[in-house]
């Protein structure tokens, strides 16, 4: 059941929302902006910002000053420097110092899928670490972990389909592991439903397509989506590596990773939140 | 007791599967998992380093920990941070914790699991409220329907004297395991959960030690076969260890060491009936 973005409740909520510029961040706030009240934190500027800081200086927070929020939705997150873990680890420090004033109703964590799995890279540590500090902060909370986040108009999506355009697609490794792709509107949907029904579980979802496919099946799925039959090209992990090295677009520890299957457990998400993700093969064309 | 809640934390391993399946029908059990999830016995994901995950999982009577790192890199770190977060939730939630431990913490030769073991020990016995620690030496039982992530070595070892003539060995082959059979392992858990007893430390092993060429020769014998051992030198092994995650470079150096169980200290609760690894054996085979 994919529900619509309605709001009965005529008290909008205020939400300080971080990484408002980014992929995750605009597009929650493109959804909801009807019902909530953002005020957006980005350390690059854009459409959606009330403030541009960045969160790992601890004196800008003073930009915040003006402001009164009721929640918390941090989406930004650093995923592609050398400093991974330091970078967010600072940020965090700087954001629950901040926010032992502020006292926020609740907090939603962005988190990731890599924090269900055993991969030892910066990313993944640094998902699980904010995630203890959020926990250790007494704030109420929900964390949210999503794999692959896409939609049409996402960038890697949008890369894939040019160059299947041109009769190539491409694949890192085998392309045998297993992933949950979510839709980046079932997690609107999902944030709709914490912040409208004031429900912080203090507990961790996984969301993503219920039906988990390879890279190669996806790979498929979106060629057909286009009606494209692509050659795809598997790239050696360790060549993806040297590749991710050289371009700064991808993290390169995660090309380490792409052996580890990712599959949702949706279990918690459907009994809490009445939630059912839309699988991938529908939701490629959404 | 079928009110009873147990939550078993690591229960997709190859111990913590034997017992999710004896259990199951006498206590309302909740196995975890992270990533590789078995079919059916009401499995739920839970990142031990993540205390969100953990706690997310609500309220249990007894917590039995399964969950250790036994091959690659930061055992010691991440063996340490799973218990200490274990630790921590069985005392705020006020539940009795069972800590699976192993033989391994007293030989002669260390290892960082070694070394990860004795530490998670004693952060449980200075910090745990209600616990009991159990040391199982070489257990062993009837391969599952199961694909784990990692090989047991008896069904390897099992599997190498039924296909093949010869069996590499490791060292000369004379140093001494005391294999205790899983339903052994089971039923002291189980006397555990039932009896009046707190703060203590369990050794249980095989009715008797054997050396490990005994070991062979006892499973070629129910196979009704003679096997030639091939004796060969640590390093072979080690190199072979980079290349397989069977086999952890570290344990093999460790392997050396006799295996000792201590099987007087828990008759305070009754009697088991020690199954002999000659009657045993025949369940490695299924």
């Amino acid at each position: 059941m994919q529900a619509t973005l309605t709001d009965s409740d005529p008290h909008r909520p205020s939400v300080l929302i971080t990484g408002c510029n980014g992929y995750v961040g605009r597009n929650l706030i493109r959804a909801l902006e009807g019902t909530v009240n953002f005020i957006g934190v980005d350390c690059v500027s854009g459409d959606n910002e009330s403030e541009v800081l960045d969160l790992r200086d601890a004196t800008s927070y003073s930009q915040l000053d003006k402001h009164t929020f009721d929640y918390v939705l941090h989406c930004a997150w650093d995923q592609i420097s050398q400093n991974i873990y330091e970078n967010n680890m600072q940020c965090a420090r700087n954001l629950f110092n901040y926010l032992r004033h502020k006292v926020p109703r609740g907090f939603i964590f962005i988190s990731s899928s890599f924090a269900a799995t055993t991969t030892g890279i910066q990313y993944t540590r640094s998902k699980v670490a904010f995630e203890n500090m959020l926990f250790e902060s007494g704030i109420p909370f929900v964390i949210i972990r999503p794999d692959m986040l896409y939609s049409a108009d996402e960038k890697k999506m949008q890369e894939q389909r040019s160059y299947m355009r041109k009769g190539f697609a491409v694949c890192i490794g085998n392309g045998q592991s297993l992933r949950s792709p979510t839709h980046i509107n079932d997690l609107v949907e999902l944030v709709h439903r914490i912040i409208t029904a004031k429900q912080f579980t203090n507990k961790v979802y996984e969301i993503g397509s219920p039906t988990p496919y390879s890279q190669e099946q996806i790979l498929k799925i979106v060629a057909t989506s286009i009606d494209r039959k692509p050659v795809i090209l598997k790239i050696p992990a360790f060549v993806a590596q040297l590749l991710f090295h050289a371009t700064k677009k991808v993290d390169p520890e995660q090309a380490r990773t792409i052996g580890y299957d990712r599959v949702a457990d949706l279990r918690a998400l459907r009994e809490d939140f009445n939630l059912h993700p839309r699988d991938f093969s529908t939701g490629v064309t959404q | 007791m079928a009110n009873e809640r147990l939550l078993i934390l690591g229960g997709n391993s190859f111990l913590g599967l034997h017992l999710t399946r004896d259990l199951a029908g006498k206590y309302d059990t909740t196995p975890t998992y992270l990533t590789n999830k078995p079919s059916g016995f009401n499995f739920a994901r839970c990142n031990l380093l993540s205390r969100p995950d953990l706690h997310g999982l609500g309220q249990f009577d007894c917590v039995i920990q399964y969950s250790s790192i036994i091959a690659g890199r930061n055992k010691k770190q991440h063996n340490r941070e799973m218990v200490r977060n274990a630790v921590e939730y069985a005392n705020r939630t006020q539940a009795r914790y069972i800590y699976i431990s192993s033989s391994q913490v007293n030989f002669t030769i260390d290892s960082e699991y070694r070394q990860s073991k004795i530490e998670a020990e004693r952060l449980i016995q200075e910090h745990c409220a209600n616990f009991v620690i159990i040391r199982p030496s070489a257990p062993y039982g009837s391969p599952l329907p199961f694909a784990f992530t990692r090989q047991q070595p008896f069904h390897v070892l099992a599997n190498l004297v039924s296909r093949f003539p010869v069996v590499p060995v490791i060292g000369n082959g004379q140093y001494l395991r005391q294999p205790v059979h899983v339903s052994n392992l089971n039923a002291l858990v189980e006397k555990c959960l039932t009896a009046p007893v707190q703060n203590r430390v369990y050794e249980i092993g095989g009715p008797k030690q054997l050396t490990f060429n005994a070991i062979i020769d006892i499973i070629s014998m129910t196979r009704s076969k003679h096997t030639f051992k091939l004796h060969l030198p640590k390093f072979i092994f080690q190199i072979a260890s980079y290349m397989t995650n069977f086999i952890d470079a570290e344990l093999v150096n460790a392997v050396s060491s006799d295996e000792q169980s201590d099987n007087e200290s828990w008759r305070e609760l009754g009697d088991l009936d020690l199954i002999p690894f000659e009657q045993g054996v025949t369940d490695l085979f299924g």
